[in-house]
């Protein structure tokens, strides 16, 4: 496998971890903090796409769309916890999984009332960047770039401010937070409301990537969850690792066996971590 | 705790005194319409029902049948098993005498056995695999071509078109397959490699893939790596707008050009530029040349396109074409010499079709093969042609009869293409 060959899998295996770790950071913080596994992630991913592109339809530039619909979305997440999250807290992870996932179903299909099912995608220049031999795809490129910049920003929110320190206070130990005067129901649902603001901004980055139709949530949705527990349940540097780990040995993989096993390889080593490392690799749940 | 419960037996008793379905008003004929109109096959489903519909509205438009009208009692096959509950609801408690489907394959086989069991017609117009008819169901009807009539004029291309423009012996084009892992893939990439081989041509690469997956990176350099020449992808709209984007992001192209199968419609929209242009699509016939149609399919042709753009302000998608021109068949042909939608006779008149070339909105003629051959109820006159995309247009090119203008080849370079 000549020199080339490897540096554009590389490169490519890269940029599309940084897909993966975009998806993932909001799944991941919401289940750091509530310990409730969105099953509905994929589908606000899926919302923010369509809003972006309504939103590029009447002429807003691609960039302004991340900011109008990260704060809408962040408010969205926030009056779903308030009235469908928090009455669930405490009932068996069954009836959260119902619970999620039906909001899932219910997203969906309200999509296709309201869309239709035919894939929607915005006209973007897709001409590659060339680095020598080596072309690099210029909205995955941004899209890593900007996720790159959204974890550090988050990282540093939640170790410096005092509401990031609320958060992962109450990640560690909600009884001994809500002791320490942390009110638990307004910390889960800033973190809520977060972690939908991470699935919007993931979407608005994804919009020149993928077209968008009701369905897409469901191809996201799985490897999120797969990047998310071996990243580790919480870390949202582990999500970004977790993600490229994924990106890299999937374009690999693909290449050297076959592109139809590039998800078995993955999965394997997922299991691998499950076995020897359940906490994934970063995690400390 | 005895209010609740009292609550609830009575919710109970409401619920069994409620009537059962709606009855039929007297002047109603109705027929049942399965298609996945929810979940992944959504797309297609939709479009394939919405041109079914107006074929029920224009045959009503012109009379109805029997002196009544039509109505199309609609299923949601989101998935195989949905397609059975919902065959079987359409029958036993709907009481449709006949039903109209599904579009996709892994849907239409397990539905069309339900209906066959309870001697009811079920009328396929697009599901495509082999095994649709092979399985010697009586009342089982499929006008639509099945994925090798769809290969051959593929593999006619390929050796008329693609060979000369790149100056080589078919034999020694270099011919990829990409197929999505599911039944349909799988099915038309078979009958591809076979129908090829016969024919002397050489197939260097097969690949599968997830037509969900979010990176096609590595399947495409593996393409790069063995030099192809063409490729043929029958895979859905979504991935191929994945695929094409990423063939212009890595500077890969294929100089004798690419093919979808019945897919491809659409991905103008979904990739939005000039990139689409050259993409090949084997389908059924639906964008041909008018003059080959019979004066009245003409007039049946405009009708589709007129109340379609009326009602949906866009044109029709391929997949509409298929769902209106394979009902008309059953609608303006055989249920009128059927005389009744009585299923017995609505299959007697389905096996005497005899319909020429250019007698169908879709160019093909109809005549199924009889009860006891090994293909009974397939359409024995059914054909496939080649569009592609000139200008972000997709327009019939091959065969040559039928054709609206001719054929781009070879493809040019990305680069030389941005010029």
């Amino acid at each position: 496998m000549s020199f080339e060959i490897t540096a554009q899998l590389l490169i490519n295996g890269i940029l599309i971890g940084g897909v993966y770790g975009v998806l993932s950071v909001g799944l991941t913080l919401i289940f750091g903090v509530l310990r409730v596994v969105n099953f509905a992630h994929g589908e606000f991913i899926m919302l923010a796409m369509y809003a972006c592109y309504w939103l590029m339809f009447y002429g807003v530039g691609e960039l302004s769309t991340v900011l109008l619909v990260g704060p809408a979305f962040f408010l969205l997440g926030f009056i779903i916890c308030k009235y469908l999250i928090h009455p669930i807290l405490d009932d068996p992870e069954l009836s959260q999984v119902f619970t999620t996932m039906g909001m899932g179903i219910v997203l969906q299909n309200m999509a296709l009332l309201f869309w239709q099912a035919d894939p929607k995608s915005v006209t973007i220049s897709s001409a590659p960047l060339k680095i020598g031999s080596i072309l690099i795809s210029y909205p995955r490129l941004r899209a890593f770039a900007i996720t790159a910049l959204v974890v550090a920003l988050l990282s540093i929110i939640l170790k410096k401010s005092y509401i990031g320190k609320a958060i992962r206070a109450s990640a560690q130990n909600r009884n001994a937070a809500a002791m320490m005067g942390v009110n638990l129901k307004q910390i889960y649902a800033i973190a809520f409301g977060t972690g939908i603001t991470l699935a919007a901004v993931s979407g608005a980055l994804l919009l020149p990537i993928y077209a968008v139709f009701p369905m897409i949530g469901l191809q996201f949705v799985l490897i999120c969850f797969v990047v998310v527990i071996l990243g580790g349940l919480g870390s949202i540097p582990g999500a970004l690792i977790g993600g490229l780990v994924i990106g890299i040995v999937e374009s690999f993989s693909g290449f050297l066996l076959d592109p139809a096993l590039k998800s078995v390889v993955y999965f394997i080593i997922f299991y691998l971590v499950l076995i020897f490392r359940p906490k994934g690799l970063f995690g400390n749940i | 705790m005895k209010r609740k419960y009292g609550l609830l037996i009575i919710l109970m008793a409401a619920l069994l005194l409620l009537p059962g379905r709606m009855a039929t008003a007297a002047d109603e004929l109705c027929i049942g319409g399965l298609f996945p109109l929810s979940g992944p096959a959504a797309l297609y489903g939709g479009w394939c029902l919405k041109g079914v519909q107006i074929a029920v509205d224009l045959i009503n438009d012109r009379g109805g049948l029997f002196g009544k009208k039509l109505k199309l009692v609609k299923g949601d096959a989101t998935d195989p098993k949905a397609a059975v509950t919902e065959v079987t609801r359409l029958i036993t408690y709907e009481k449709v005498p006949l039903v109209i489907g599904t579009q996709s394959s892994p849907r239409a086989v397990p539905a069309s056995e339900v209906a066959n069991r309870y001697k009811k017609v079920y009328w396929e117009v697009g599901a495509e695999a082999e095994r649709f008819t092979s399985r010697n169901l009586a009342y089982v009807f499929r006008p639509f071509c099945c994925s090798t009539d769809k290969v051959k004029p593929l593999v006619d291309y390929i050796k008329k078109v693609v060979a000369p423009a790149l100056k080589k012996d078919p034999a020694k084009v270099r011919i990829g397959l990409w197929f999505e892992h599911g039944d349909w893939g799988t099915d038309t990439g078979n009958a591809f490699m076979e129908y090829a081989k016969n024919n002397g041509l050489k197939i260097v690469m097969a690949l599968s893939h997830d037509p969900a997956s979010l990176d096609l990176s590595s399947d495409i350099m593996r393409m790069q790596s063995a030099k192809l020449d063409f490729i043929f992808t029958p895979t859905t709209l979504e991935a191929l707008g994945v695929f094409v984007r990423q063939l212009k992001e890595l500077g890969v192209y294929f100089p004798g050009g690419m093919s979808g199968s019945g897919t491809v419609e659409g991905l103008h929209k979904v990739v939005k530029s000039k990139d689409v242009d050259y993409y090949l699509d084997s389908e059924g016939p639906s964008t041909i040349n008018p003059n080959f149609l019979d004066k009245k399919q003409r007039k049946n042709l405009n009708e589709l396109k007129h109340r379609w753009k009326a009602k949906y302000k866009e044109n029709v998608p391929y997949i509409g074409y298929l769902g209106f021109g394979n009902a008309m068949i059953l609608l303006e042909n055989v249920l009128p010499r059927a005389g009744s939608l009585n299923p017995e006779a609505v299959r007697k008149a389905a096996v005497k079709t005899d319909i020429p070339e250019g007698g169908t909105t879709l160019g093909y003629g109809v005549k199924f093969f009889p009860p006891g051959n090994p293909q009974q109820g397939q359409n024995s006159r059914s054909w496939a042609v080649l569009t592609q995309y000139q200008n972000m247009k997709n327009v019939t090119v091959w065969p040559k009869k039928v054709q609206v203008s001719a054929p781009w080849c070879p493809v040019p370079s990305w680069k030389d293409r941005a010029k």
